[in-house]
């Protein structure tokens, strides 16, 4: 016997008890709701192949889509199901996709700058994507309203730099490196993309990429800072990467705050070498 | 209300193209769909387009697609539907696509596919209408077409005898919308969702042909469909023909390749070929399983390294299934519903005709549901995205030229939307919750739905009889009458209604399968992917099929060609 | 029992010291083996890979490499550095890699990286049933105290890459050691460490809820098993000037002062 507690309404949750296969898919669950019990039971549905994205769903606070996921790979008894985008007004699982698809189109494809017709980028994971918005709404930095531009955006803009034809235009590339390191790397995006894609390989790429742009940004100097870091020490020497990025006296707040943790006799102050640094170093200096 | 110069039915390729060139014109162009254009049918198009590289190879592009078709074709658009190919494929790769590249020859490489002796067919992985779709997405924004992608479209709205508009239902608010234009292009794709067995999506209802047949268009070749060889069984979902381009085989009980003894071209058979193939199999008992209800598609001998590189989707289709792979596991297929040949019957520049032959004012149609003339009887894989980029394309620089600009046109009279609401409401009363139950408590549209399904695929499937028609037709009748009790249990104007987009399309496809049965009647001989079991063989001269919706009725005659 | 080989990471070692010292004692109570390679450099710490992707992997190897001179088993209390270092013994399972990381590493004087040696976080260590025994026996003095489990995301994600699900290992670990356990609405969420310097809107955001639903639930702790977060979450709650800020303690020393 599984228990469905499906949203409704703000606070009003429909409660069914079904004696279901283990191996039904949670879209044909849906759908017999719809026929048998309730005709006005709204979700979205289209290819039910797992190739339009249409059906994402939040099952006990985890996203997937209803065609693909089976009742009896949840652990629980209980499902709990609710629509993906919990911040926008909605109405049983549909909400509003406008904010997920605005972001996608943030790194529209463009001909390449010469206009000719040269060679194109490969084929690439990036277009098994199919928009189904579940890394843009389990994004804690999308949520948080950064402008960030989300997960799904990252990996179709990062298809282009594999562009030989240099696809990801230069406006494109500064548009990409303010808002590429709004990522938190919590790896949520990769974990619940039902196409296995890596938003966050991505990231890391779009992120090198960006620190070929002739200026600096705080995320540049970021990494460049952790690097040098690592290049001196072996190790990542807070004190040294809040100078790198601050400067001198502005890293002094930050460097002030770990006053407390000085005198709960958690810090060493002189600084740890890796042994046998020099090898960590021709590593980091090696190219091939 | 919306006034704009170009308004497009439709969000999938075809859609896309039009508004592109519309709005690329320089005519304010607003595209309007039920679901988000990277949603549409078209992203689930797999296997690839075609497109001839050197003019040798166009030629015999030509000559195969108007082989295929039986004689059907219009081969002024088969010329131009292949001569415009190669430039197709550039203008795609230009902005963005990443076809599959073929090193030596510094070209796409191309992938062979059925009915073609060359492998011609450019592709992304499986995915290819979805790489098409993003690329024609972003240059359709780009060329500043606006997007209404969440209103249901119910009718159009003519003033006079000129098409100059739609009304329909914003899904988020439930307000009805009218949009008023100065040309209507209709590009609302197929009605695949009429069958049981079908390799469509749930949307694809056949809205923009409904809404023809309302406005007095008639349909061409309606009854011609596709049965595509290869849906997985038991639900039809599609398993691109891009498998047997790549290497698999067709197999029946007994494991024998039984293509190579039904036609020349084996495996790679012309689609109709294959599926009367699979379809006599499963008649001679030579089908798997225990009810001898599929045959098996081998795609053992592809290397596994190939088969996901180049169908990734068919491995996650096959392991979401049935938690198979295809490189140990023989995949069970039936032939499924496919793709309607016919629709709105059109000249080469996308002009919707009328029954006579005349130019519909302001109508202009594209893709799936509009029929050119480059399919005949039986479409080549492979073509129908390449039609929907040429034709689409075509349709929208007529339509961007010929219309009156939104400046120009009269000003839109002020009781159309009022018009449109009153005429929404007189359809729906009869359904509204009255309260009232009466004997038997009222159906809903999807059980409505179901039924007719299962009816399409028994009576008027992948074979017909003149007996099964009129059987077919009687228990649609009766159909009918038990939809007519159905009632909504929401308030029509109901935020997100999914309940009345639901109704709205049953009674949609309800009427396409009227219209359906009509049109197949009237096709008395075997041609193509039409087959009659009662008469096998093709007449001695090929006709159309049109259709008409009038007074109350659905009338169908024999067109010459 | 065999040699364990522990990978502290860069944090413990310089600015979390009392986890460096609890997890050291903590081996030495379990009557563990262990040694620490003063060669060991940083993971990348989440960041090389945005500079270079195959001096990631290298620096990483070279990790590893002095791993296996060592032992069959790593083991690290920094989930950042274990999912780091997992991923570069997944990346490198792939032959054509770790020839070209090989080659890397041989110029600089190292051996060959042979791939044989085994990367666990130390709370799944902790938690796994042979170590389990022993912590059975040695764990005496209750503590009764409301603490919420927190575990941070490079634990469990991504999933599909890391060896093992520490599900409920860290409530058994505290339950063990008789806290009263309250458990978080999603354990598994973000701390925000990656993004404070870069991000730090959504940095806090994250941070803030952390310590909201500590607050709500009247939890005068939080127990964490990585030293980046527990440091974020209490330098956040430092700066949020709270009167009644959660101790945030990393579960070495919850289990160690919970010993005699």
């Amino acid at each position: 016997m599984t228990i469905l507690r499906i949203y409704r309404s703000e606070g009003n949750y429909d409660i069914h008890h079904l004696d279901i296969k283990p191996e039904t898919k949670l879209l044909t669950l849906f759908e017999q709701i719809r026929t048998k019990i309730d005709s006005s039971f709204a979700f979205s549905s289209e290819c039910r192949r797992g190739i339009c994205g249409s059906c994402a769903v939040k099952v006990n606070g985890i996203p997937v889509l209803a065609c693909k996921a089976e009742i009896g790979s949840f652990r629980s008894g209980v499902l709990r199901i609710e629509p993906l985008n919990s911040a926008a007004p909605k109405i049983d699982l549909l909400s509003d996709f406008e904010p997920f698809f605005r972001s996608f189109s943030r790194f529209p494809e463009f001909p390449p700058p010469d206009g000719g017709l040269t060679r194109h980028c490969e084929p690439s994971d990036a277009l098994r994507c199919t928009q189904c918005g579940i890394c843009f709404y389990s994004c804690p930095s999308v949520a948080s309203d950064d402008g960030f531009a989300g997960p799904a955006a990252i990996v179709k803009a990062e298809r282009f730099l594999s562009d030989p034809a240099d696809r990801l235009t230069r406006p494109q590339l500064e548009a990409a490196a303010e808002n590429v390191y709004q990522c938190v790397k919590c790896f949520r995006c990769e974990e619940y993309c039902p196409r296995g894609l890596k938003p966050e390989h991505s990231v890391e790429a779009v992120r090198r990429r960006c620190l070929t742009l002739p200026e600096d940004s705080l995320g540049t100097i970021h990494t460049k800072a952790l690097f040098d870091s690592i290049f001196h020490y072996g190790k990542i020497n807070e004190v040294f990467t809040a100078r790198y990025i601050f400067g001198f006296c502005g890293s002094l707040p930050l460097i002030l705050s770990g006053i407390p943790f000085l005198l709960k006799r958690r810090v060493r102050i002189r600084p740890v070498f890796s042994k046998n640094i020099r090898e960590i170093r021709q590593l980091l200096e090696a190219d091939e | 209300m919306t006034v704009c110069d170009v308004l497009v039915i439709g969000g999938g390729l075809a859609g896309l193209l039009a508004a592109t060139t519309a709005a690329e014109s320089g005519r304010k162009t607003v595209a309007v769909s039920k679901n988000h254009p990277l949603r549409s049918h078209s992203t689930a198009a797999a296997g690839g387009i075609n497109a001839a590289l050197t003019e040798e190879d166009t030629v015999l592009h030509i000559e195969e697609t108007v082989a295929a078709g039986c004689g059907l074709c219009d081969r002024k658009a088969v010329e131009l539907l292949c001569r415009e190919a190669a430039a197709v494929v550039n203008r795609f790769l230009r902005n963005g696509t990443p076809f599959q590249w073929n090193e030596e020859r510094n070209e796409p490489e191309g992938r062979p596919f059925g009915a073609m002796s060359a492998p011609r067919t450019r592709f992304v992985g499986d995915r290819t209408g979805a790489a098409l779709m993003q690329t024609a997405f972003d240059q359709a924004e780009r060329a500043g077409v606006r997007f209404e992608y969440s209103v249901f479209l119910i009718d159009l709205i003519k003033d006079g005898s000129r098409i100059a508009g739609a009304y329909g239902i914003r899904t988020e608010t439930g307000a009805v919308e009218v949009f008023w234009a100065g040309a209507v292009i209709l590009a609302a794709g197929g009605a695949g969702a009429l069958f049981d067995v079908t390799s469509n999506g749930i949307g694809s209802t056949g809205d923009g042909a409904a809404m023809a047949l309302r406005a007095g268009v008639p349909l061409r070749d309606w009854e011609l469909i596709q049965f595509h060889p290869t849906g997985l069984y038991p639900s039809g979902f599609l398993i691109s023909e891009a498998a047997r381009g790549e290497g698999a085989v067709l197999r029946n009980k007994d494991m024998e390749a039984f293509m190579s003894r039904c036609h020349e071209k084996g495996d790679l058979a012309p689609r109709d070929a294959v599926t009367r193939a699979i379809v006599t199999e499963l008649k001679c008992g030579r089908g798997f399983g225990k009810r001898g209800d599929f045959v098996l598609l081998d795609c053992r001998n592809i290397p596994s390294e190939r088969l996901s590189a180049r169908l990734p989707e068919l491995c996650d289709l096959t392991e979401t299934a049935l938690h198979i792979h295809p490189s140990t596991h023989l995949i069970p297929v039936i032939p499924t519903a496919h793709y309607f040949m016919g629709g709105v019957a059109c000249d080469l520049d996308g002009r919707a005709l009328d029954g006579i032959g005349f130019p519909v004012p302001g109508l202009y149609a594209a893709g799936e549901c509009a029929c050119t003339g480059v399919h005949g009887a039986n479409r080549v894989g492979g073509n129908s995205l390449l039609e929907t980029v040429v034709f689409g394309a075509r349709a929208g620089t007529t339509a961007a030229a010929e219309c009156t600009g939104s400046k120009a046109l009269s000003p839109p009279p002020e009781a159309t939307a009022a018009e449109a609401a009153a005429s929404l409401n007189e359809r729906l009363t009869p359904f509204l919750n009255t309260g009232e139950t009466g004997r038997r408590p009222a159906e809903t549209p999807l059980d409505c739905r179901r039924e007719l399904k299962e009816i399409m695929s028994a009576y008027c499937g992948t074979t017909h009889t003149t007996v099964r028609h009129k059987q077919g037709a009687a228990k649609l009748a009766l159909l009918n009458r038990r939809f007519a009790r159905c009632r909504l249990k929401t308030d029509p104007g109901r935020p997100y209604n999914t309940e009345l987009k639901d109704f709205l399309e049953t009674e949609n496809l309800l009427f396409l399968a009227e219209a359906l049965f009509s049109a197949a009647e009237e096709r008395s001989e075997s041609i193509g992917a039409f087959c009659r079991e009662d008469q096998l063989y093709a007449g001695a001269t090929p006709y159309h099929t049109a259709t008409e919706w009038r007074k109350g009725r659905f009338l169908t005659e024999r067109r010459p060609l | 029992m065999e040699t364990v080989v522990f990978f502290p990471g860069c944090m413990p070692v310089s600015i979390a010291r009392h986890q460096y010292r609890a997890e050291r004692k903590l081996l030495k109570k379990l009557d563990i083996p262990f040694t620490e390679c003063p060669e060991f450099s940083c993971c990348g710490g989440g960041h090389l890979q945005d500079a270079d992707e195959m001096k990631f992997f290298a620096l990483n190897a070279r990790n590893l490499v002095y791993a296996e001179r060592n032992g069959r088993l790593l083991i690290t209390g920094c989930s950042t550095c274990y999912q780091n270092l997992v991923r570069t013994a997944e990346a490198l399972k792939d032959e054509t890699l770790r020839g070209q990381i090989n080659r890397r590493l041989n110029a600089a004087g190292l051996d060959d990286y042979r791939g044989v040696i085994e990367i666990r976080h130390i709370l799944n260590f902790l938690a796994s049933s042979e170590i389990f025994s022993l912590l059975e026996n040695l764990v005496v003095r209750r503590k009764k105290q409301n603490m919420m489990p927190f575990y941070g995301c490079h634990i469990k994600r991504p999933s599909a890459l890391l060896p093992e699900n520490p599900d409920g290992s860290l409530e058994k670990l505290l339950t063990l050691c008789g806290v009263f356990v309250r458990p978080m609405r999603d354990p598994y969420v973000c701390c925000g460490f990656h993004g404070q310097i870069t991000s730090p809107k959504t940095s806090a955001s994250l941070t803030d809820a952390i310590l909201s639903e500590a607050a709500e639930q009247q939890c005068g702790a939080v127990v964490t098993v990585c030293p980046l977060c527990a440091f974020n979450i209490e330098s956040r709650s430092l700066q949020n000037g709270r009167a009644n800020r959660p101790q945030i303690i990393p579960v070495e020393e919850v289990l160690l002062k919970s010993m005699k």
